[in-house]
């Protein structure tokens, strides 16, 4: 019995052990338990924290991020991206890359791993629209897959801008070309002028004073003829008539009087040309005021009615919806009139009959365009360049002063920040273009000048 | 209440008394669990005032008597089952008043159900510790018997004075303890 006893003893004792040992290990798990759980929190804290910095990061980065998987489909995009592309995330995913960026399954193929960039890249969006794209792209593993990051940051503004700037800058460049030889025109013009003057003065003496001594050769010559019987006068008449023979007087009067009309001509013509270079020395003058350019036209036209001959077709196409712009009438239907006259000069030198000018008026872009188009041979290649420098003309000698273009272009690129160019056009041999900015895209060209000048 | 405190009592009843007391203790507080605990389980604090009463009764010693005296054994065997607990600290008012927020804390760790009273420290100078119990099961007598193991576990001498501040619904005392020099 009392081993019994001690026997239970013994047993109770070792499961009361075996107890607290359970007890204990349990408490040892728990604690352990606890250290995880409370690492697992502060770790899924951390994550929590992470995913959401970097959710928060593509939902405000201003580029546009795609995600595009090894088979060249697009896997997923940031909220700048659904903007670029005009369609949702889940529209877009599942696209093959190439839909939206032409061209990039040669340019992946060609990438190795790693980073790469593209300096201009064309990115279509869903709408059918375009943008000019910088594009930096990476390569590799992201997490367990292998795909391609491409960071797309749209440029359109800036390339918009940068062409802006650029056509503005070559405005400026040609406006101080055109200044530097208008400085020219009028120092040349200057010290021109007084010689000419003085000539012009003498020839128009000498042609007065010819005409005395014709009426006072013919008294003589009726002396001659009165005395020509008198056998007094006889050998002295004899002596008068060999030596008139001799210069042919007559003749030698006639040839001096035709000699000084065109002394007379040239000087006036070489006047005229120093008054065009005046002219081209001073283009800002005249008033400036808002006018219909379509009116212009139609004066222009009227005006030179006269030189158009009855075989030369002259269409008209304005448009009926131009602002009115606010320019130098007097300056800007001057030149429409000498591209007319140059287009009728033109078509009477290469075509033995017929001939078309067209003249037509529409908005572009904020530019009021006026294109004057003539089929009287055009204008060689090599000739282009140089057909708005101050003095070159292909018109024969004494008939083109060489000024009319160079002027034109004055006009309208100093005078009217505008461009005139030659450009090409189905049906016509040659096409002046004149575009005129409309009052809003003037002041942005003022406002850019003045940055250029205050930069400068 | 937790587990461990009924363990306990049961070991310190068993050792004093022998197993076939403890067994006669149980029958007579007609427990509900029988007498079936764990450490790590928590029971109902009824169960203990059943027990304690019955040893009252069995033995002759006021109830608060007895909770003071399992209390201050109680402290002793935390520090032998818990000993990382106690490290760091070298002085019973250090102990005492990271009760709340250390020792608590730890406890919860292991048990996030546990329902532990509050002990705010009020005073903390290096002769005077007044710490405010707070606690719906009443045990301020196994509370002040902890404070008594725990100056001896230090063996510090100390002046133990107990205020009522509230009975109902929670037992609200403070102690004032004043160190003794040695």
């Amino acid at each position: 019995m009392t081993e019994n006893i001690d026997l239970y003893k013994s047993i109770a004792a070792r499961e009361k052990a075996s107890r607290k040992e359970a007890e204990r290990l349990l408490e040892e798990k728990s604690r352990e338990l606890f250290s995880q759980q409370e690492a697992l929190e502060v770790s899924t804290a951390h994550l929590k924290k992470t995913a959401t910095l970097l959710s928060e990061i593509m939902r405000v980065a201003p580029d546009g991020v795609y995600m595009i998987s090894s088979s060249l489909k697009l896997h997923d995009c940031n909220a700048a991206a659904t903007e670029q592309l005009k369609m949702s995330r889940g529209e877009m995913c599942g696209h093959e890359a190439e839909e939206y960026f032409p061209g990039i399954t040669r340019v992946l193929a060609d990438a190795g791993d790693g980073y790469f960039s593209l300096e201009q890249f064309r990115v279509r969006s869903a709408d059918g629209s375009s943008f000019p794209a910088e594009v930096r792209g990476y390569h590799g593993p992201i997490g367990s897959e292998r795909i391609y990051l491409l960071f797309v940051h749209d440029i359109a503004k800036r390339v918009a801008s940068e062409k802006k700037r650029t056509r503005i800058e070559q405005q400026l460049d040609e406006a101080r070309r055109l200044e530097a030889i208008g400085a020219l025109s009028a120092g040349i013009a200057h010290e021109i002028n007084t010689p000419i003057q003085f000539i012009g003065d003498n020839l128009a003496f000498l042609q007065e004073a010819l005409k005395k001594i014709h009426i006072s050769w013919r008294k003589y010559e009726g002396l001659r003829s009165a005395v020509a019987q008198d056998e007094a006068y006889k050998d002295l008449v004899k002596d008068v008539d060999d030596h008139s023979k001799e210069v042919r007087l007559d003749v030698l009067v006639k040839d001096i009087f035709e000699c000084l009309q065109e002394s007379q001509e040239g000087i006036a013509q070489v006047r005229d040309i120093v008054l065009l270079m005046k002219e081209f020395s001073h283009p800002g003058s005249g008033e400036s005021d808002d006018v219909d350019i379509n009116r212009l036209i139609r004066n222009a036209l009227n005006i030179s009615k006269r030189n158009i001959d009855s075989g030369i077709i002259v269409e008209q196409d304005l448009s009926e919806n131009l602002p009115e712009l606010n320019c130098r009438q007097s300056q800007l239907q001057q030149v429409i009139l000498n591209l007319v006259l140059n287009a009728v000069d033109a078509i009477k030198d290469k075509r033995e009959e017929g001939g078309k000018i067209r003249i037509s008026t529409k908005s572009v872009d904020g530019f009021v365009q006026i294109r004057i188009s003539d089929n009287g041979g055009g204008v060689p290649q090599s000739l282009r360049q140089k057909i708005f420098d101050p003095f070159f003309t292909t018109k024969p000698v004494g008939k083109g002063t060489g000024q009319g273009l160079a002027l034109a272009k004055d006009v309208i690129v100093k005078g009217h920040s505008g461009r005139l160019t030659l450009v090409d056009e189905a049906s016509f041999d040659t096409t002046f273009l004149i575009e005129l900015p409309m009052a809003h895209v003037m002041e942005e060209i003022i406002s850019a000048e003045e940055h250029d000048v205050t930069a400068a | 209440m937790k587990g461990a405190v009924f363990t306990e009592l049961f070991d310190y009843v068993e050792d004093a008394h022998g197993p076939e007391f403890l067994q006669e203790t149980i029958d007579a507080a007609d427990l509900p669990t029988k007498g079936v605990y764990a450490t790590t389980g928590t029971y109902p604090t009824s169960e203990m005032v059943s027990l304690v009463s019955v040893l009252s009764n069995s033995s002759g010693i006021a109830v608060p008597d007895l909770l003071r005296v399992f209390g201050e054994h109680l402290f002793g065997r935390f520090t032998v089952s818990y000993p990382a607990l106690f490290e760091g600290c070298d002085d019973a008012f250090s102990f005492l008043a990271s009760v709340e927020n250390v020792i608590h804390m730890e406890v919860r760790k292991l048990y996030p159900d546990a329902e532990l009273p509050t002990f705010e420290t009020a005073v903390h100078t290096d002769t005077h510790l007044q710490l405010i119990y707070r606690s719906r099961r009443h045990m301020g007598d196994l509370c002040e018997g902890l404070i008594k193991g725990c100056l001896a576990h230090f063996e510090e001498e100390a002046v133990i004075t107990r205020t009522t501040l509230e009975e109902s619904p929670d037992s609200v005392i403070q102690f004032d303890i004043e160190k003794q020099p040695k």
